[in-house]
């Protein structure tokens, strides 16, 4: 095994596990793994306690597994990729686990300080939000990324008779042909589309405010959907970025250490990025989204992570757990994105799959 | 503008919203034209049932005070307001009576429940320039 796959392994790992575990410090201070808590909890030093044991508990978890799967690829380097996605997915079942012990953990507390989370009786709406100007980017900010695809494209298509007639990339070899060539800009495609859908969820979302300071919460949500369609938009020109610069190291014969350069630059820009805007959200903030009818306990299900209300006409809530929004799993329209985010999945895999697999043996 | 309810009122809910919207408009912070949220959009919003707020998008419709089209949405009538008709004051008779009869119980002056009635009526134009 090279030393850049094992940088790809290890760091992919690395990134999967920091997430994990800090992902208690995100979301709503007052949901504590699906536990709704009220105002007075949050200076309860117990409190404070369940997040940082649950912290250590997954990274003890993720260094034991991390441990194991490294002995695991020394003897068996060709198995890169099936030693990455099984460590992945040990990691989250024990992180699930940790998950399960810190919300008993919440209860038994809640329990036993007699906190009663006061359920809001009022409902507060603009008429007015997101009238003026959209808190989103237009979806013509995606013309940037469509752009430079196109460019992918028209060069492929115009230095057609230079590409060799079989292509390498990595330690993985095709013969040339018009899917081989282009399918990197179908990913391209698939890339732009998702991330416009996602932007335009971002737009239908949910704008409930807080009957106790309307104005106050409607400037927070409307700055939390700017940032996540920002960070959206961002994160897609980057991918196709990428995508252009494989596509042109696999046709053109660009340096191939420039694979590994532009794909490790591009992770760490996006967790520079993801971690930067979930501090800043959190420093300002415009992560404590109070959305009322979503905030009941018995709506989520699953260690709080599944929002499933059939009395809220919703599809898109904001997450109390971390990050963004999270479906309404009680709603008819949900199996639509749930069976799109599938497929589209399902065609990165199968396109994916066998480059990265090579790759990593 | 903002739309308060309150889910434990004896008011139902499309009453306060259909009354909420009827204040935004005689306020002026509502003016003529002014485009308002779609039901299903609204109905997200305040986390109800979309035919609670279609209820109320259809009894101001009926009075004359929105216009409901399926493309353009739902708008403040741009047309001007409708007049006051004697349908329209026999619900005013109707309403006011039970104000009436509830404030004589308590023992309350007919120039007080007038001078109240007053207050209330400008306070609502007020935000106009009053009139």
């Amino acid at each position: 095994m090279t030393q850049e796959q094992m940088i790809i392994i290890s760091s992919s790992y690395l990134m999967i596990a920091l997430m994990l575990s800090l992902q208690v410090y995100t979301g709503l201070r007052t949901v504590l793994f699906g536990i709704v808590l009220p105002e007075e909890a949050l200076k309860d030093p117990s409190v404070r306690a369940i997040r940082r044991n649950y912290a250590l508990l997954t990274s003890i978890f993720a260094a034991f597994i991390g441990g194991a799967c490294l002995f695991w690829l020394r003897h068996q380097p060709a198995r890169g990729l099936l030693i990455l996605t099984s460590s992945i997915l040990l990691l989250m079942i024990a992180s699930s686990f940790a998950a399960r012990l810190s919300r008993i953990s919440a209860q038994h507390l809640k329990a036993a300080r007699g906190w009663k989370a006061v359920v809001q009786k009022k409902r507060t709406a603009s008429l007015t939000a997101g009238r003026m100007h959209s808190p989103v980017l237009s979806s013509w900010w995606y013309s940037a990324n469509a752009g430079v695809m196109s460019l992918c494209i028209l060069l492929a298509i115009a230095r057609w008779d230079t590409i060799p007639q079989v292509l390498h990339l990595g330690n993985c070899s095709f013969y040339k042909t018009g899917w081989t060539v282009f399918s990197l800009n179908f990913v391209q495609v698939l890339n732009i589309t998702v991330f416009v859908c996602y932007n335009l969820l971002i737009s239908r979302a949910r704008t409930s405010l807080d009957p106790q300071d309307r104005e106050g919460s409607l400037q927070k949500q409307l700055k939390h959907k700017r940032i996540h369609s920002l960070l959206a938009w961002s994160a897609s020109l980057l991918m196709v970025i990428f995508y252009g610069v494989t596509q042109a190291i696999t046709l053109y014969g660009w340096k191939g250490n420039l694979l590994f350069l532009s794909g490790m630059s591009l992770c760490t820009a996006l967790l520079v990025a993801l971690f930067g805007v979930i501090l800043y959200m959190r420093i300002k903030g415009i992560d404590q989204l109070r959305d009322v009818p979503s905030l009941e306990e018995k709506h989520w299900k699953w260690l709080g992570r599944l929002y499933v209300n059939p009395e809220d006409p919703a599809l898109i809530v904001p997450n109390t757990r971390g990050f963004g929004w999270t479906i309404n799993w009680a709603n008819s329209r949900s199996k639509i994105i749930i069976s799109a985010i599938l497929a589209v999945l399902v065609i990165e895999f199968i396109i994916c799959y066998p480059i990265f697999n090579k790759y990593l043996q | 503008m903002f739309i308060e309810l309150d889910l434990q009122s004896d008011t139902p809910l499309y009453t306060q919203l259909a009354d909420q919207l009827t204040e935004g408009i005689a306020s002026g912070e509502l003016k003529p034209g002014d485009p308002l949220p779609s039901i299903r959009r609204l109905a997200e919003d305040l986390g109800i049932n979309l035919h609670t707020v279609n209820k109320a998008y259809n009894l101001l419709k009926q009075e004359g005070l929105l216009q409901v089209h399926r493309k353009t949405g739902v708008i403040v009538q741009p047309d001007g307001m409708p007049g006051v008709t004697e349908a329209f004051e026999a619900k005013l008779r109707r309403q006011l009576r039970s104000l009436a009869a509830a404030a004589a119980v308590r023992g309350m002056a007919e120039e007080v429940f007038a001078q109240e009635s007053k207050s209330v009526y400008r306070d609502i134009i007020t935000n106009r320039g009053g009139e």
